[in-house]
């Protein structure tokens, strides 16, 4: 049975928990046990000096060293170990536990073998052990001495009567202190609260409390370091809830103690939240997200959402790394969020990044608020990159930023899908500087043969957009011309014939009323030839 | 008592029993013999003792706050705590160590076995409960219930050894703390093992014999104020925290905030803590910072972040009165912990009581309770000042009494209709001795003629009396 219970201790010792070779160890140890404790009773190992004893037998002979079992039990002053019958295999795991933990302990241990054991309180284990610390730096006897040295009490005038001053203080009516049922529920309540009462929330605010109110460093910095250490385990431990509390918590102490605390305080409240936005911090965090519970999802992105905006530059590029694609689009949300609330870190991204890493970044600026984001887009419609441009346009289109003078330069732009995009974009609404800007651009440029597809929708763009105003041009370029270009439907005169149709005014109507009924056949082609184009696609 | 979600389903028979009998103590209290509730609570509890009993007894025993079935410790969780520290109240307000069901109980019949526990409930209102109701029982002759009284299974210690026991727990306390403060004083760092394990051995103590434990605080060392002013605090809130049925666990972070609390004394200037005047706004200012220190020192022990969590929030609002007044000041604080306040009354009792340099007067015991008392609600949470005040009694122990007959006397011990006072004789040379120990509610068997009543009361301090000479 002895040997059972070193076999326990040293596989508990060397597997982790759980394995099954421990998990075989308290089996075995357990079934000794039971089968000792049903033929004997109960078991009682008396402890002595490296010895365990069973009655007067000396059932095992240990060494005096660091990590034997008797000297761990001799060292707590353990005199006596009861394993009662009917212990169950939970006990044994957790006695095997014990004794395993605190084999060795050093001198500033936070308990030992007695103290667990009184704190496991289990059924069938019993222990008696001296009160007296063995090996301890306390000497009792000092602090007895001290008591007893006092001189004995001489007061040879001893008279309450005379000596006491009359007191005029209040006398306890003991009637009065008897608890109400209504108190005497109340008072349970208060005990069970306690045994729930939310510790973590508490110290918060008490750390909180001693940051609002101190201004020394000593405190502040105690505080600091205590919620920075809660942050961590918070974290660690998955509880994003309170995280983001804590975080919360830690900007509002940042702004109340803007103007009252020292320098150095408010350098180390910054550190730690430079900490936190840093990548040394972050990027271990995303990455353990990979399998976090999607019920989870807000308080992640909460606490995410609660971060300092320079952490941008720690998170934005993770989103160029193999992240699944839920952390991905929560990464995105966030840095979208952050830019919003200070936008110079994804500024200063976007200048650094190369062109692959900007096409990704750009299509969060079409999710961005606030004209310094757009104002980066704007800038980056006449970037060198094709791709870039047309991103930064579809950003442009996502958020509805219709600044015409900025983008008319992409109407003649080199690449086909942004002219394309363009065009579609500004044909969504009736606007005077685009239709002025088209029909410069009609005007005065030439078109080649494989342009014709782009110069139809830019007529088609201009009957879209245009007005009235554009009537004359469009009047000209249909019914125009001498009498042999009129026998010809050119790609002008057709366009001239669309966008006459998408102005949708009784005048242009009119016109192409006119134009069917020309006796010229270009001219009457043209007209006609609006109908047979492919209806205009959606901007 | 009763609790619909209290009464779930169990499969452990000690779990069903306790349950069961918890239920039919609280239905017949309330219905009538034949009521249909109280005939299925008593076949629950008769088929839970018999699937336990087989054909052997079922003995429940309460002892050391503990249940115990069948002679093994009943190891209860949160879910139960309620049931078991109602019965462990039951139990302990009629006296009674325990009940044994005999297997023939099956025989019994359904009048007998309601009868016998209508029997032990009534026998709480008799003076001498367990007494009264084993002579019931026996008249009754019950044969299948034996009823175990206190005294019969717990074999009594010697006023000497129990005195003993008490002073060598209270000084390993005092050393505990001592040595944790001096070490992070000097190394920055200190282990709390012997501070655990004096915390426990008060535990185990005040559990056999809370009366004597609560009077431990009269022990004071003005060497070390501060040390002996801990233990004292963290005695009193210890017996606050045991009467109002807080489990062992949470005695053991009790005790350990009342050690700590003033921690951050250690770092007060000794001419501050020890100046005979008023102190200068500046030194209040340092004195008012020690909550503070506690916290930083309390941080600075080499324990879990479990159990610092557990006892750092104490003696930070050890300070702060229960609307949230006083020090340190607090904004996002809304309540104060339980155990906040408990050390706070703790705290404030022993201080008013102690003897400081800076202090003229020294309230007696029982004058500095309801001194207390009238903070209630402000200062104080009202029903645990309330429950302190029942707990140290009219005359709290420690306090000096003069009578009517001219003697002196010391307060040794109070509850349970006593109040056991140490006579001082004052002999020759005037010096005071112990004398004998009377109870004021008793007639003196040396002198039955006197019946002695209480003149004045005063704190043994004011006198130079060391209470502690005279009771331990």
């Amino acid at each position: 049975m002895i040997a059972s219970l070193l076999y326990a201790l040293q596989l508990f010792s060397l597997y982790p928990d759980d394995h099954p070779l421990g998990e075989q160890g308290i089996t075995r140890l357990h079934k000794d046990l039971d089968v000792f404790t049903a033929e004997y009773g109960d078991l009682f190992l008396r402890v002595e000096k490296n010895q365990l004893l069973l009655g007067e037998e000396v059932v095992y002979q240990g060494a005096a060293s660091e990590g034997d079992l008797t000297f761990a039990l001799s060292r707590d002053g353990i005199l006596i170990l009861v394993v009662r019958r009917g212990i169950n295999r939970e006990e044994v795991q957790l006695l095997i536990s014990i004794l395993n933990r605190y084999k060795t302990i050093w001198d500033e241990s936070d308990g030992d073998i007695v103290t667990a054991l009184w704190e496991a309180d289990l059924p069938h284990i019993d222990w008696k052990a001296v009160d007296a610390f063995i090996d301890s730096d306390i000497d009792i006897d000092v602090w007895r001495k001290k008591e007893k040295k006092r001189t004995p009490v001489l007061d040879s005038g001893l008279d309450l009567v005379s000596a006491q001053k009359p007191e005029p203080l209040p006398r306890i009516n003991m009637l009065s202190v008897q608890l109400t049922p209504e108190e005497t529920e109340q008072l349970k309540e208060m005990v069970q609260q306690d045994e729930e009462r939310d510790l973590p929330r508490d110290i918060l605010d008490m750390m909180a409390d001693i940051l609002t109110a101190q201004q020394e460093e000593d405190y502040c910095s105690t505080a600091l370091a205590y919620i920075d250490k809660m942050l961590v385990q918070s974290l660690s431990e998955k509880d994003f809830d309170f995280a983001a509390e804590i975080l919360q918590r830690v900007i509002l102490l940042r702004q109340l103690g803007e103007r009252r605390w020292l320098h150095s305080v408010l350098s180390t409240m910054d550190a730690l939240l430079e900490k936190i936005s840093s990548s040394y911090f972050l990027v271990p965090l995303i990455h353990s997200l990979g399998t976090f519970n999607g019920a989870s999802t807000d308080s992640i992105k909460k606490f995410l959402s609660l971060v300092p905006s320079r952490a941008i530059s720690a998170l934005a590029p993770l989103l160029w790394t193999s992240v699944p694609s839920h952390v991905h689009s929560m990464i995105a949300e966030t840095v979208v969020l952050l830019a919003n609330r200070t936008f110079e870190p994804f500024e200063a991204l976007l200048v650094s990044a190369e062109d692959e890493r900007l096409i990704r970044m750009v299509p969060l600026l079409g999710k961005m608020q606030g004209e310094r984001s757009a104002g980066v887009l704007l800038r980056l419609v006449k970037h060198s990159s094709d791709k870039v441009r047309k991103e930064a346009l579809k950003a442009i289109i996502v958020r509805a930023i219709w600044a015409p003078e900025d983008l008319m330069p992409l109407m003649d732009d080199e690449n086909e899908s942004v002219r394309q995009i363009f065009l579609r974009y500004m044909q969504s609404r009736r606007c005077e500087t685009v239709e002025e800007g088209l029909l410069w651009y009609l005007q005065t440029h030439g078109f080649r043969e494989e342009e014709h597809e782009h110069l139809l929708e830019c007529f088609r763009t201009l009957g879209k957009c245009g007005s009235a105003q554009s009537l004359g041009f469009l009047r000209q370029l249909l019914l125009g011309g001498n009498w042999f270009s009129r026998l010809r439907a050119t790609v002008r005169r057709q366009g001239a014939a669309l966008a006459l149709s998408e102005l949708g005014l009784d005048e242009a109507r009119k016109i192409l009323a006119d134009a069917i009924h020309s006796r010229y056949p270009g001219i009457r082609k043209a007209a006609w030839a609006f109908n047979n184009l492919p209806a205009a696609g959606g901007n | 008592m009763s609790n619909e979600s209290e009464v779930s389903m169990s499969s452990n028979p000690g779990e069903i029993l306790f349950r069961a009998l918890y239920r039919l103590l609280h239905t017949i209290r309330i219905h009538a013999d034949n009521n249909e509730l109280i005939t299925s609570c008593l076949v629950e509890f008769r088929s839970a003792v018999m699937q336990l009993s087989g054909e052997g007894d079922v003995t429940i025993l309460s002892s050391q706050a503990r249940l115990y079935l069948q002679g093994e410790r009943f190891n209860y969780q949160k879910q139960n705590i309620k049931l078991v520290h109602s019965l462990l109240d039951f139990f302990k307000n009629r006296r009674l160590q325990g009940i044994s069901f005999h297997s023939t109980i099956k025989n019994a019949s359904a009048t007998e076995i309601l009868w016998f526990f209508r029997l032990i409930i009534r026998s709480g209102i008799h003076e001498e409960p367990s007494d009264w109701l084993i002579k019931e029982v026996e008249k009754a002759r019950l044969s299948w219930v034996t009823v175990l009284k206190e005294s019969e299974l717990k074999p009594k210690r010697s006023d000497q050894e129990r005195k003993q026991e008490a002073r060598d727990i209270y000084f390993h306390a005092l050393g505990s703390v001592a040595d944790v403060a001096q070490k992070i004083s000097q190394q920055g760092a200190a282990g709390i093992r012997q501070a655990k394990r004096a915390v426990q051995a008060m535990i185990e103590f005040l559990g056999n014999d809370l009366t004597f434990f609560q009077g431990l605080s009269v022990i004071r060392d003005y060497d070390d104020y501060t040390y002996s002013h801990s233990v004292n605090v963290a005695v009193l809130a210890l017996c606050l925290g045991h009467r109002i049925g807080l489990p062992p666990m949470s005695l053991q972070h009790l005790g350990l905030c009342g050690l700590f609390h003033d921690l951050g004394k250690v770092e007060i200037p000794r001419e501050i803590i020890t100046k005979p005047q008023a102190l200068t706004e500046e030194e209040r200012n340092v004195v008012k910072k020690h909550p503070l220190a506690s916290v930083q020192q309390i941080l600075k022990l080499q324990t879990s972040s479990e159990l610092t969590a557990r006892i750092i929030l104490a003696p930070f609002e050890h300070h702060l009165q229960y609307d949230l007044n006083g020090y340190p000041e607090v904004f996002f604080k809304k309540t104060l912990s339980l155990f906040g306040r408990i050390i706070r009354i703790a705290d404030v009792y022993d201080a008013i009581t102690s003897s400081r340099p800076y202090r003229s007067a020294i309230l007696s015991p029982d004058c500095a309770l309801a001194l207390m008392l009238q903070g209630s609600g402000k200062e104080y949470d009202p029903i645990l000042i309330k429950v302190f005040a029942q707990m140290l009694g009219a005359y709290p122990v420690g306090t000096l009494m003069q009578f009517n007959t001219g003697e002196l006397g010391l307060v040794a011990e109070t509850g349970n209709r006593r109040l056991q006072v140490v006579l001082l004789d004052k002999d020759a040379s005037g010096i005071c001795q112990q004398g004998r120990k009377v109870d004021l509610y008793q007639k003196d068997p040396l002198n039955p003629s006197c019946r002695r009543a209480i003149v004045r009361t005063a704190n043994p301090l004011t006198y130079g009396i060391r209470a502690a000479d005279f009771l331990f």
